[in-house]
Parts: C-alpha cells; structure tokens; sequence
C-alpha cells in the first residue's frame, strides 16, 4: 500500500489504515507474554530423573579417575618406602596434583562435562610413574 | 462464524506460545540438573575409589618391594590374593548391586589392609595412612559447595 492515500481509509471505520500496524505489535505483546508464563512454568518443571542420570554418569567417570589417582599414590609411596627417593620426592608433588579441586576443574571438561581425551593430569602421573618405577 | 475461528486462532497461537516458553525452560533446566547430578556423581566417586586405587597400587608394588617375602610367606601372599578377589569385584557405576557389593567389600578391604599391615610389618597404620592420604585428596566435599573455579 502506498502511503498518504486517503481514499483507502473509509470515514466509517476508525481503525482502517492502523490494522497493519497494531496487530503485530499486539502479537509479539503476546508471544512474549504467554512464552515468558511458559519458560517460567518450564523452568519448575524439569524432567524427572535428570540429577539422578546425571548422577550416574558422573560417577563412572569420577570412578575410573579416582581409581587411577589413588593407584598413582600408591605405587608412588611404596617405592618411596622401598627407598626410590626420587618416587618420594614425586609423592608429595603428586598429591598436590591429584587433589579433587584440581582433578575436576573444569579446565579438564567440555560444556557436558565430559573428558575429550585422556585426563591431562593423571596421564602425566601415569607416565611419571611409569618412568620411576623403571 | 469468522469471529469464532479468529478466537480459536488465537487461542491457539498462545498456547503455541506458552508450550514454546515452557519447552525451552524444561530444557534449560533439565540440563541445569543434569549438570549438576554429574558434578556430585564425580565428585562421590572420585573419593570414593581412591582407596580402590590406593589398594590396586599396593597389589601391583608389593611383589616387587617385597619378592622374597612374597615368595615365602605363604599367609602375605594369600592376604594379596584376597585383596585382588575383593577389589576386582567393585564395579564403577551406581547400581544398587554394585554399590551393595562396594560398602561390603570396602569394609573386608580395610581389614585385609591391617592384616597386610602386620604381615609387611609396616610401620604406622596402613589403614590409617590411606585414609589420612583420602581426606587429604578429596576432602569431605558437600554438594552445595562449589569452587569458583570448580563444578
């Protein structure tokens, strides 16, 4: 429609000419409102199961990265015991790096909190024990 | 008949609406909760199989440190075969059988742990050393406690 065509606009109807312009407006008033309701209904309700599956997940991988930790420890201190001074001096570093708050920091994790290889950490323990052990 | 379908239309463009708001705040907070039972679940078994590890290292270094008492003392070398039999049972997931099998076994662990303590005639308290080392790594995390810089 061309602008500033009066002769499209009957004397009669006092909302012709504004239709285009108001009902869009009213929508998206309304699109918001009913969609903000939702997200908001939404939020309370998130689906049942969700922490317990996310529980789930995690702990077989907490599992295996706890059980490699304390095998580093381990293996670390009884040489140590045994006299390697070197796995001693490696024990003490050791513990400092496979503390929880450093083993699960999210460095290590992508947004799922999932490992994308190996765990930084605990693969360079590994192979210093490896070394020492030697 | 016109003014009736427009209502209906209406009616159902806010629905659409509302169920689109609602879909997305389930998802969001569905995954928010997802999260959050996985940073606990490796939180809990991080310290929990620290000691399964701990116990795995000492039935792979024994023999080595102690190859001639290994070879000769036959109750040391039946402790260590009891210990690979209890540790091998634990699984690493959250069922009820496993961690059923988990608490029984944890608690035949330590036992067999002062055995070996005796046996290797260690000196302090093995048992009390792994836990001291298990406290020291994972502390006593609650799940309402978060790091910055941690889950």
């Amino acid at each position: 429609m061309q602008g500033g065509d009066e002769s499209d606009f009957s004397d009669d109807d006092v909302w012709a000419g504004d239709e285009a312009k108001v009902v869009p407006a009213q929508v998206d008033t309304k699109e918001q409102k009913h969609a903000k309701q939702g997200y908001v209904d939404g939020l309370a309700n998130a689906k049942e199961g969700s922490l317990q599956t996310g529980f789930d997940n995690g702990y077989g991988q907490g599992a295996a990265l706890g059980e490699k930790a304390g095998e580093i420890l381990s293996t670390l201190r009884q040489l140590s015991l045994a006299g390697n001074t070197k796995a001693g001096e490696l024990f003490e570093t050791a513990k400092a790096e496979l503390n929880i708050q450093n083993v699960l920091s999210v460095a290590y994790f992508d947004d799922n909190l999932d490992l994308e290889a190996q765990h930084k950490v605990i693969q360079k323990w590994e192979e210093a024990v490896d070394k020492v052990s030697q | 008949m016109s003014a009736e379908f427009d209502f209906d239309q209406i009616l159902n463009l806010e629905e659409g609406f509302y169920q689109q708001g609602f879909d997305e705040g389930q998802s969001e907070s569905t995954k928010k909760q997802y999260i959050e039972g996985k940073e606990f679940g490796y939180q809990t078994a991080y310290q929990r199989f620290i000691i399964i590890g701990y116990v795995k290292g000492l039935l792979k270094t024994i023999p080595q440190t102690h190859a001639s008492l290994c070879s000769s003392n036959k109750a040391l070398s039946l402790t260590l075969l009891q210990l690979t039999k209890l540790v091998g049972e634990v699984r690493p997931d959250n069922s009820d059988v496993s961690v059923a099998i988990f608490e029984t076994n944890i608690v035949k662990i330590r036992n067999k742990c002062r055995v070996l303590n005796g046996l290797l005639k260690h000196q302090g308290d093995l048992v009390k050393e792994i836990d001291a080392l298990v406290g020291e790594i994972s502390g006593q995390i609650k799940t309402s406690e978060s790091a910055d810089n941690m889950w």
